[in-house]
Order: structure tokens, then sequence, then C-alpha cells
């Protein structure tokens, strides 16, 4: 399997990189459209805000992961990677996602407990109930849950429900980055993403 | 349930872990890649490390050093020192940070807060401030505790609340390396504060440490660890040359009658609901 990591101006993809390379894939950490293009697996990592996360790229780029998506090309997008597959953000309300799926990433409601919404929380899985587990989020925002989507996990955050990931056709998201959750974030690797 | 992270901060000067105490006399404990891999192991919920000779130095924040720490960990690492502009703390997060801790910076230049949320986002920001009481109240210091800032700390985390919504990272100077208990009376300053968020730091040696920490404050996500940890590995490898002269450490300790053990096994046991993992 042929990995390409798209590199962004900002973010976090060391960790994603070395996971890929130690399991000994063949993995080009790159923002080159024709490995975009041609790669087996696209991951979009992502340690920013949606604002800082979409204006890196440019609208060659965008096409070509569109591209990707109408040709049923697997895409994986991790945390902002995740939240720049849907619509729009209210993080930043001026600025277009990717919009290869339908959906609005929204601000995670108010209530006792406290944002950021980082460390480790349980993460249920409607269907693959094997990796139930606590994994490592860094978010403020996140995406609802979603009747277009069928196949996800969901984690409580003042008692409101969101997506901890999912998997749509040729699209998978995961809100928490598993390249960050220890051995649980490796499993979930093996067995969602590369499966 | 409440999460608490209780997270291993790592002082480092170039390749080598340090500490001092009262942020005051580095004193070389070993290579930090040792220390970190050894705490990547234990189930900790995340790392901190800080260069604390770039900020004061103004020499080039560790990138190297981040990047091979990137590679080998599995769990998040956020990572502060001399991070003086966007294009630094971008920099520290393609090198594979997580997560990026300024303090001197921001205070200094209004735009660069709003720059950074804007671009990396509130949560993966986390603003450090260290404090001790001068002439009666907490004070703010810059530059590894060095400087001296203008304003104290009610003035610079009411600036905070108005401007930034993540954690911040408070560091007591008094109690920072002594491993002697924690700064209580900045605990209850602190859990006054509800609408912030903050991680603390200094001197926690002892379960009753944590125990007051969740007790007396219900705004505080993360207990940060450093001494305590630091000399009980360096306790378990005595014999091991790579590290400091054992002689060095054990003076330290007859200093502090270094007594407990310590390992996060045994807070989660003491502790199960301080942690979700």
């Amino acid at each position: 399997m042929n990995i390409v990591i798209l590199r962004s101006q900002v973010g976090n993809f060391k960790s994603i990189y070395t996971f890929f390379d130690e399991q000994k894939f063949k993995v080009d950490l790159t923002n080159d459209i024709k490995k975009i293009s041609s790669c087996d697996l696209l991951v979009i990592p992502g340690a920013a805000s949606f604002s800082g996360f979409m204006d890196s790229f440019n609208q060659n780029i965008i096409d070509s992961i569109r591209e990707r998506n109408n040709k049923k090309k697997l895409i994986f997008g991790i945390c902002a990677g995740f939240q720049v597959l849907f619509d729009q953000s209210e993080e930043s309300p001026k600025v277009k996602g990717l919009s290869l799926i339908k959906g609005k990433i929204v601000k995670l409601k108010d209530g006792k407990e406290r944002k950021p919404h980082l460390g480790w929380y349980e993460t249920i899985f409607n269907k693959e109930k094997s990796l139930n587990n606590s994994y490592y989020y860094v978010n403020n925002y996140g995406l609802e849950h979603n009747s277009n989507i069928n196949n996800f996990s969901y984690y409580y955050f003042n008692n409101k429900k969101y997506i901890g990931a999912f998997k749509k056709e040729n699209i998978i998201g995961s809100q928490f980055h598993p390249e960050k959750s220890s051995t649980t974030g490796l499993k979930f690797l093996k067995k969602f993403v590369l499966s | 349930m409440r999460n608490i992270r209780i997270i291993p901060k790592l002082e480092v000067k170039n390749d080598n872990l340090v500490k001092g105490i009262n942020h005051e006399g580095l004193r070389i404990l070993g290579p930090a890649s040792e220390f970190i891999k050894k705490y990547s192991k234990e189930d900790f919920d995340e790392i901190i490390i800080i260069d604390c000779v770039s900020s004061l130095f103004g020499t080039p924040s560790a990138f190297k050093l981040i990047d091979n720490i990137a590679k080998r960990l599995r769990i998040p690492m956020a990572y502060g020192g001399g991070l003086k502009s966007l294009k630094n703390s971008t920099m520290a997060l393609n090198q594979g940070a997580d997560r990026i801790i300024v303090n001197s910076s921001i205070f200094k230049n209004n735009n660069l807060l709003k720059d950074l949320i804007n671009k990396i986002g509130t949560a993966n920001i986390i603003v450090s401030i260290y404090t001790k009481v001068l002439d009666g109240e907490y004070r703010c210091f810059t530059e590894s505790s060095r400087n001296l800032a203008k304003n104290n700390l009610n003035q610079r985390l009411n600036y905070l609340q108005k401007n930034f919504d993540g954690e911040i990272l408070i560091n007591s100077i008094e109690f920072d390396g002594k491993c002697n208990g924690i700064d209580l009376n900045l605990i209850k300053i602190l859990s006054k504060r509800k609408k912030q968020t903050f991680l603390y730091s200094g001197g926690v040696t002892s379960e009753k440490d944590l125990k007051d920490i969740v007790n007396l404050s219900d705004n505080i996500s993360g207990i940060v660890i450093a001494s305590s940890l630091h000399y009980q590995f360096l306790k378990e490898n005595k014999n091991n040359r790579k590290y400091l002269d054992f002689r060095a450490i054990e003076s330290i300790e007859n200093n502090m009658s270094f007594t407990r053990k310590f390992t996060p096994k045994r807070i989660l046991k003491k502790f199960p609901k301080i942690s979700t993992r």
C-alpha cells in the first residue's frame, strides 16, 4: 500500500508518519499533486485551526483531493483533517471546507465539563465494538451525530454526543489522534483504517 | 467524571534533562531521551518538554530534539521554550510537537496570541506563567523565571480570561524542585477562577499532594510532575553510568528527605477516578 501524508503549513505529521513507516508501508510526506492523486491512501493530519489548515492548501491541492474522492479513493482525516472533510466550521465561519461530506462542525456545548476537550475520553463504536476504549482528543469544535454516517464511534461532552471516528465509503475520519493514543490508537489504525 | 491528566515535565538543555530548585541551579540528570522513553512506556497522559535555556539566551529552540522525541513518542507532547513567533511555533508543530507552550513572547507582543489562536487553534496552545509571592502578592516572571514582569498574576489571568480560553500552565517558583509539597495558597487562588482551566506545576510529590489538588479545585485539568519522577527514575538506575553520578543525587535527596515511591501505576491504583485511562 502506497500512502501519502499531506504536508500542510501547520500541524504535527511526524508521529503519524512514523507509525506508517514502522508498519513497513511506503509512505510519503508531501503536497505533490501527482502523488496525492495516485496514492492508495491519503492521510490528512492536523493540529491546527480550521482556517489555519484550509489556508495552507492551494486550489490545486483542494481539487486533487476532491478528484480522489470522485474516484472513490481512500482518504483519512485526523482532528482538523477530519473537520475539513465537511462543509464548514463555527471556528472559522468565512472559510469553506473540502465539502466531501455534508455537515457542519460546531462549537462543543458549554457545561460542567471544561474546555478545551482535551485528554483521554471513552469512545464507543456502534459497529466495531472491539475498538471501544479511551482515545486522546484535543478539540474545541466537533461534529454532532450526523444521519449521513452509519459506521461511526462517539464520545460524550457535556452530555452531548459527538462523532469520534467514522467510515463512509472511501472516507475515514477521526476526531481523536490515533497516533497519540498509545497502543489503543495503533489498534484503531490497523483495524479501522488499514483493513 | 473528572478527567485529570498526570503529566511529566522535562526541562532540557541541548540533549540533556536538567532540573534545578526554584528554577535555579540547573543540574544535568542524564540524556533526556532515556527519561522520555521510560515515561512514554508508563502510561502517562502527556509529556511537557521545556527548553529552559532557549528563552533565556535567545538560542534557537531545540527543534532537533523535538524531532528525535516525536519519532518515538506515542503520547502527546507539548513543547515550550523560545517560541517567540508564529513561524517558530508552527515549526515546532511541524517538527512533531502536538501542542506549544508560550510565555514571555505573548505578553510582549499583543498580536502574537491572536495570530496563534487563528492559525493553530486554542486547544493546541498552552500559556505558561511562572509565579511566586513578592511583597505579599503573586508576581509573574518571564525568561524561565529570571525576569520580573510588570503585571502581577491577577492582571495576567484577567488578560488571558479575555483573550484565551485554553489551558494555562501555572508554575510555582517557590515550590519548584523541592519535592516538598504544593503551593496550597496558589491552588486556592486558581480554584476561584472558575472560567479558566489550569495545569499546576511545582512540588507535587506525594499522593496527598494529588488529593489536595483534586479536592481544592475543580478547574485544574492536569497535574505536572518533574523532580519527583526524575529522581525516582535515577534511583531505579543507580548503577547505570549513563546517568549522573549517583552521589550527587544522594546529596540532594538527603537535603530533601526524599523517601517516597512515586509511580503512575500507584497513582492510578489509589485514585481510580483521577484518570480515565
